[in-house]
């Protein structure tokens, strides 16, 4: 793709990122029913998404420039030393795109894929679950949590969203690897296995539901309609 | 001239509406196959195909970096827990029989598949992915929202590139997790958000006076199908039949 010629783009072909399920490690059945459930996710969210922008044009562009956006900022590491890990922002793009985040996950999914061989082309359909139902349900939560609208609240909602969207992505991703890999692994290491994947992104949740909630308190005071 | 043939490898040159789903098949084929010694052909199956492309060793070795770290992890993890039979003590752990035979089999089909999929991407441009995919049936509108954030992940891009020189050029770095960090990049990246959300106005607007939906894409640039094409899809999904067929009886 000519995409992976530009300077910006190689130097953060370097940066790694660890989230998302790549080609070949779940069944080839798995990966099929990841792209149904995909496609069917897709098409609700572009139905309820058409009926909040009438025009297709408007939508496009929303989407594909955001997309895009956070694509970019996806490259700002955050260190967490020993290491420096990146943003998954699945809580943000919920807060900012609501029912839009699952084509713009599925675009930039597909993007990280072709352009850094970060997730793959046939378990496209499982990452976008993973990462759009975290959108999702980030989404849900910050709307219910910061209805009453004091500062307070909307921090405790912006972190809420930003700390459940890594969780819920770590959780499912570990239960689809775990479940789908050997029949014959060890009950024991399979419970350890999802505890480690958990238990190592909490300092990534933490910091990202910090980064979510001041994110979400500067765009409520400068660009409230940017928020979903 | 558009739509004529460019000199290249011959998966350059091959049509990408017919490239695009026969790797695809191939890809998928890939992924149903579990035994060990079926998946034992991916590898040099798919390191043969690459020869034939004329990208370089060092790309490819670049794209596979990252998922095969994981794949590692998640192979070792697999040894060490999976089965009954011992094959090796290290002091409170044990190599399992079943478990390094399961390792392997996850590291070379992913392997295979990585390569073949680095293959699909790099020797086909956006606008003939885009082109293929339409020709897929896949809805319109997501092709039009692929084909904007490639463009668009450039520009936004070079606004990322920009701030972060200008913050080096004032002298911060971030080593650790501080509270500064926070004061500084959630700023910053709410600052990249609201660019790249009024750039959506702009770009909106742009449609619009273009005439956006009135019009269908031209496909008169893309060159016609010819026997080669048809040649190399046909051996591909017949390799992809090949592969299911050995993973079936073995």
């Amino acid at each position: 793709m000519g995409l992976h010629r530009h300077s910006t783009l190689l130097c953060i072909q370097e940066k790694e990122k660890l989230m998302h399920i790549p080609d070949g490690m779940v069944p080839g059945e798995v990966c099929a029913a990841g792209f149904a459930s995909t496609a069917l996710l897709t098409w609700f969210s572009l139905g309820k998404v058409k009926k909040l922008y009438p025009d297709p044009a408007r939508m496009i562009s929303r989407a594909s420039v955001m997309a895009a956006a956070f694509f970019v900022v996806s490259w700002i590491h955050i260190p967490l030393p020993p290491v420096s890990v990146h943003p998954i922002l699945a809580g943000l793009i919920g807060i900012l795109l609501g029912w839009l985040s699952i084509p713009t996950i599925l675009i930039g999914l597909f993007f990280q894929a072709a352009m850094f061989g970060h997730g793959g082309f046939t378990t496209l359909g499982l990452n976008t679950l993973t990462m759009g139902g975290a959108a999702l349900l980030s989404w849900f939560l910050y709307r219910g949590l910061s209805r009453g609208n004091s500062a307070g609240g909307m921090m405790a909602a912006g972190f809420t969203a930003g700390f459940m969207g890594v969780m819920i992505a770590a959780v499912s991703t570990a239960l689809i690897l775990i479940l789908t890999i050997p029949s014959y692994i060890d009950p024991a290491a399979e419970r350890a296995g999802i505890l480690t994947m958990v238990v190592s992104h909490l300092p990534l949740a933490v910091a990202e539901g910090i980064f979510t909630a001041m994110i979400a308190a500067y765009l409520k005071k400068t660009s409230p309609e940017m928020l979903a | 001239m558009p739509g004529e043939r460019t000199r290249g490898s011959l998966l350059r040159n091959w049509h990408a509406s017919l490239k695009i789903p026969a790797l695809m098949v191939l890809i998928f084929s890939m992924a149903f196959m579990r035994a060990l010694m079926p998946v034992l052909v991916l590898l040099p199956l798919s390191l043969l195909t690459f020869s034939i492309s004329g990208l370089h060793i060092a790309d490819l070795m670049r794209y596979l970096k990252t998922p095969l770290l994981l794949v590692l992890a998640v192979g070792l993890f697999i040894a060490l827990f999976s089965g009954e039979i011992v094959l090796l003590r290290i002091g409170p752990l044990s190599l399992m029989r079943e478990g390094v035979i399961a390792g392997a089999s996850i590291l070379l089909r992913v392997t295979g598949i990585m390569i073949i999929g680095f293959l699909m991407v790099r020797t086909t441009s956006l606008s003939e992915i885009s082109t293929s995919l339409r020709r897929m049936r896949l809805p319109g509108l997501l092709v039009d929202m692929g084909i904007l954030t490639g463009r668009y992940i450039m520009v936004i891009g070079e606004d990322h590139e920009r701030m972060t020189v200008a913050r080096r050029l004032r002298g911060y770095s971030h080593a650790i997790l501080s509270r500064r960090f926070f004061k500084v990049m959630a700023p910053v990246t709410a600052t990249l958000l609201v660019r790249g959300f009024k750039r959506s106005e702009r770009v909106f607007g742009a449609m619009k006076t273009r005439g956006y939906g009135a019009t269908t894409p031209d496909e008169s640039i893309v060159r016609p199908l010819e026997p080669s094409d048809v040649i190399l899809f046909s051996l591909t999904v017949l390799i992809s039949a090949g592969l299911i067929m050995l993973e079936l009886t073995a």
